[in-house]
Parts: C-alpha cells; structure tokens; sequence
C-alpha cells in the first residue's frame, strides 16, 4: 500500500512538472503572428489616428488656455467690483452720519436762523399774464398783452404783504399800475386785519376770479366792464370764516375812501368812479358781504357799499349812494355727464341820488340807478377719454356760456339797455395755461351792437 | 331793472342743484373725492398727486376750497416755503377758516 502511493505521488509529481515545464513561457512554443510586420495599410491607420489625437489635444489645451484667461478676468473683474461695493458702502454710511448731523443741526439751529433771514426765506412771486386778440364790431382788430407779477411776502406766521403791479399796453403807450397793495395780520383763527389797497370784496369776480388764468371766458362780466363796481378800494378791512356745523360762513367788512362821482361829462354824468385814491369828501364809504356755504360746492352770497360820493363844498356835495349785490357759485364733478360743471351768477344794483347836472349841455336829471346780472356755466368732460390726435384730450376742454345784462338810466342813449351772449371753448394746455376763444353777440336797444371774436392766451404763474 | 329773469334763473340754478342733491345725485363723486381717487386714475389735472389716508383731509379741504375758484395746481410746483406764503394769501383772499389753513398747507407740504 505505502509503494502503492509513493508511486502515484512520484506520477503526479512528474505530470506537474512535465505541465510546469509545458506552460512556462521559456518552454512555450513563439507566436507566429506578433512576429508577422505590420502592414503599410495598418501603419497609415495607426499614423492617421495618432494625429487625430494630437489634434484633440492640441484643442483641448488651447480651450483649457481660454478658460484659464477667462478666469483670470473674471478674478479681477470680482476683485474691482468688491472694492467699488467697498466705497459706495463707504459713501452710504458717511451720507447717513451727514444727514443725521444736519437734522440735529436744523432741529437745533433752525428755527433760530429761520427768524435771523425772514425776508428772505418767505418771499414768493406769483401773478398772471394774457395775450390777447380781439375783432369788435365797428372796430379795428387789435392785439394786447398785459403781465401782473404778484409780490408775497410773508415776514411772520401772522403778517403778510402783497403787491400786484400790471403792466400793460394802451393804444398808444405802456402803462404800469398798481392793482393792489395790501398789508394783512392774522388776529386769531377767526378774524384777520387789513389794509391799503385791496380787491373789493363786493360779489366775488373782482377778489376771487378776474385773473385771466382764472376767469373762464375771454371776456370780462359786461356790468364789470361798465364800472357798475370797481376792482378796488383804498381802506382798511376785517374779514374772516368759520364753521357752523358742516356748514361754512364767511365774511368782510370795510371801510374806503369809496366811489367818487362823475359830473362834468354829459356821457359819464352821475356814474361813479372807484379810483378815487385822494377822497374828495370826508365821509368815506362803509361795505361788506356774507358769504354762506351749506355745502362745500355751492356758495351764495350777499354784498353792499354805501357812501358819499359827491365833492365836498359841491353842490353835489349831499349825493349818496347805496349798491348791494348777490353772487352764487355752484361747482361738482358729475358722473351723469362725464364731467364738472361750473355755475356762477352774479347781479349788482346802484342807486345814487337824483341829482341836476349842468354844463355844455342843456341841464338834466334822472333816476340815478343802474343795474347788472349775468349766468355764466362752464362745463369740462373731465371724465371722457377721448382724444383727438397726437395728445389733444377732450377732457382739457371746457365750454363756456354766458348770458348778461346791464341797463342804465339817463337822458338818450345812455339809458339803453345792454344784453350779451357769449360763447367760449377754452382749452386747458395745463391747469394754469389756458387758450380760449370767444364770440359775444350784442344787444343795444337804441345803438349799435357791439358783437366781437375774442382769443386769449393766458397763464398763471 | 326788473329782476324777474335774473331771480327766476337764480333760483333755478339753486332749485337744480337741491333736487340734484337730494334725489341721487349724491352718487356722484364731489370735487374733493375726485380728486383723491383721479391722484390714482388720472381724471384730474393734477393727476400725479399721491394722497395718503391720512392726509384726505387735507386734500378735501384744497379741492374744495382751490377748485370753487381755478383748476387746483400740483403741490410739487412749489417748495414748503412757497406753500406757507401761498396759503396764507389764500386764507386772506378765500377767507379760509384756521382750521383748512392747517388742513391745505400740511397737504402740500406732504404732497410736494
């Protein structure tokens, strides 16, 4: 048994290495086929192929070059842009330190320098001016312009002064006139003090609505026209509002020199005169009005002026007179007809003593009264969205209408009676420049009509 | 004169804006309240004005008071200072009350 298996172990010995020898590689039989030269064809093959790889590296190393530059700008780009957010951060913090000094310096100092510099810290230029065009009936066409720059200065939170000086054009000359010059005080939330040379606060036209910029027609209310009260008075005054409920009232009184009164002429005779800046009498002239307001859009109003207007030592001397009018405004937007409409009437009667004029004319008296109304609507589609054209809204265009009278006692034609219709478009360029055309159609019992064209262009300022 | 045509045209006026008033015409937007909403719509001149709620006092008051008169003008044509010289003339000329002096010139100066 041992013999037995020594001999199979010293087969098996010998098959391994007898195998060992077979497999090892020095034994192996040599590969004929790696020894066999590469053909021309595979050469170009393997030669096409390696260029193509140089080729891929040469690009990708220019690509990786690209790239690197990019970075680098991009490095640098970052870089600049921290130290810009740096300086603008810097700005922002110093921009917030001077503005907080400078609101503890204006709370500290301000008031005090405010009442070091009053004139000049609280002095405002306002006013009007107009271009005009006008064709009237029987007379020449004429241009005009006339410019009223309004003076404001406001020394104290109580005190102000106003000054409005026009000037103008006549026919042959320029003129310059004072329209108003006027010292005001607040003396409580009530009442305020007056004086100097004011607008008459008789009916609201003169004082509220006469600027051209302001006055919705191109024409003047014809009882204003024919001085049936003037613009102004020289005097003093006390005036005010307050509420009554919801409700409003408001109201002036004055004391002028007041009207003078026309004697010489036989056309002016027993008419009064509002520029009458040295009185010719001792009595001056005492006047005032009321305005009440139920709602905030309408306002009605009161008004009356009395006074001696003859010239002292004249036999004219007793003549006084007595003038009271009433006004209404009425103003609301309206969904109904797509727009505002703007209502505004106002009349004025003048009752002066009969007197007897003489002169170089036969002498005469009369009745001395005269009397004026007119109803003036205006209506602006403040609602619609039409346009017309390249920024031409019907929205900036207002209609106006205007019927008026003014009758007048005297000897012939003096005693006509006056009536007009005028009819207007304005067209509102801004809130405060405005172009308006106008045509008035006249009624003169007893003389020629006076119809007319009218253009403005006019603006507030 | 005779006042007849004058009277009967006042009173007209006066009897159509009652009836206006008092039958539904209410739902119309006043002055004032156009105003404030056309600072958003543009319905008004002054369209470019933002109000604040708390300043729609304010606002009312200058619609109601400025536009009785002339078209209301926007509050950044002129500075604080203006505005307080401004108004107090127009308390003077409209005889404002104190209390829409405050009102108008706060509005302004927090409008301009």
């Amino acid at each position: 048994m041992t013999e037995s298996r020594t001999y199979k172990l010293a087969v098996a010995v010998v098959s391994m290495a007898a195998f060992a020898a077979w497999a090892s590689p020095a034994a192996a039989q040599p590969d004929r086929a790696e020894e066999k030269p590469v053909t021309r064809s595979e050469f170009t093959r393997f030669l096409n192929d390696y260029k193509q790889l140089k080729a891929d590296v040469a690009t990708l190393q220019e690509e990786n070059g690209q790239l690197k530059q990019q970075v680098a700008e991009l490095q640098r780009e970052n870089t600049a842009r921290r130290q810009v957010d740096w300086g603008a951060e810097f700005e922002t913090r110093m921009s917030a330190q001077r503005d907080t000094i400078m609101e503890r310096v204006r709370d500290e100092f301000g008031p005090t320098l405010d009442a070091l510099s009053p004139g000049l810290t609280n002095f405002t230029l306002g006013g009007a001016g107009v271009i005009t065009f006008q064709d009237r009936q029987d007379v020449d066409s004429t241009f005009g312009v006339g410019i009223a720059p309004t003076l404001l200065w406001r020394p104290t939170d109580r005190l102000l002064l106003e000054v409005e000086v026009a000037f103008g054009l006549t026919s042959d000359d320029t003129f310059v006139e004072l329209d108003y010059a006027q010292v005001s005080y607040l003396l409580n939330d009530y009442m305020t003090i007056a004086g100097g040379k004011f607008l008459i606060p008789f009916n609201t036209f003169w004082e509220r609505w006469h600027p051209s910029w302001i006055n919705k027609s191109a024409t003047i209310p014809l009882m204003y026209e024919r001085g049936l009260i003037g613009p102004t008075g020289l005097g003093v005054q006390v005036r005010g509002g307050f509420p009554i409920g919801n409700m409003k009232l408001n109201y002036a009184a004055y004391y002028v020199n007041g009207p003078d009164f026309e004697n010489t002429s036989f056309g002016t005779a027993g008419n009064l005169g509002f520029e009458n800046f040295r009185d010719n009498n001792n009595d001056k002239s005492f006047g005032g009005r009321i305005g009440f307001l139920p709602i905030p859009e309408l306002e009605l109003g009161y008004s009356f002026l009395t006074g001696r207007v003859g010239d002292s030592g004249s036999r004219f001397d007793g003549v006084d007179t007595f003038i009271h009018g009433i006004d209404l405004s009425y103003a609301r937007e309206f969904e109904a007809i797509k727009g505002r409409l703007d209502l505004r009437a106002e009349a004025i009667w003048v009752d002066t003593d009969r007197a007897v004029f003489t002169g170089p004319f036969d002498p005469f008296t009369f009745d001395n009264k005269r009397s004026g109304w007119f109803v003036q609507a205006a209506y602006r589609p403040t609602l619609s969205d039409f346009t017309l054209g390249d920024g031409i809204e019907l929205k900036n265009t207002e209609f106006v209408l205007r019927f008026e009278q003014v009758r007048e006692s005297g000897p012939g034609p003096r005693g006509a009676d006056h009536s007009r219709v005028t009819l207007g478009i304005d067209y509102w360029i801004r809130p405060n420049i405005v172009w308006k055309i106008a045509y008035s159609h006249d009624n003169v019992s007893g003389d020629e009509d006076e119809n007319g064209f009218f253009m403005q262009f006019a603006f507030g300022f | 004169m005779k006042p007849l045509p004058l009277l009967l045209t006042l009173i007209g006026v006066t009897a159509l804006t009652a009836a206006c008033l008092s039958s539904g015409c209410q739902k119309d937007r006043t002055i004032a309240e156009m105003t404030m909403e056309g600072a958003a719509t543009g319905s008004q001149p002054s369209a470019s004005v933002v109000v604040p709620p708390m300043r729609k006092d304010g606002a009312r008051a200058w619609a109601q008071n400025c536009m009785r008169c002339h078209n209301i003008r926007d509050p950044q044509e002129r500075s604080d200072r203006e505005w307080e010289t401004i108004v107090h003339h127009m308390r003077v000329r409209a005889n404002l009350t104190a209390e829409e002096h405050r009102l108008i010139l706060e509005f302004l100066k927090a409008a301009n």
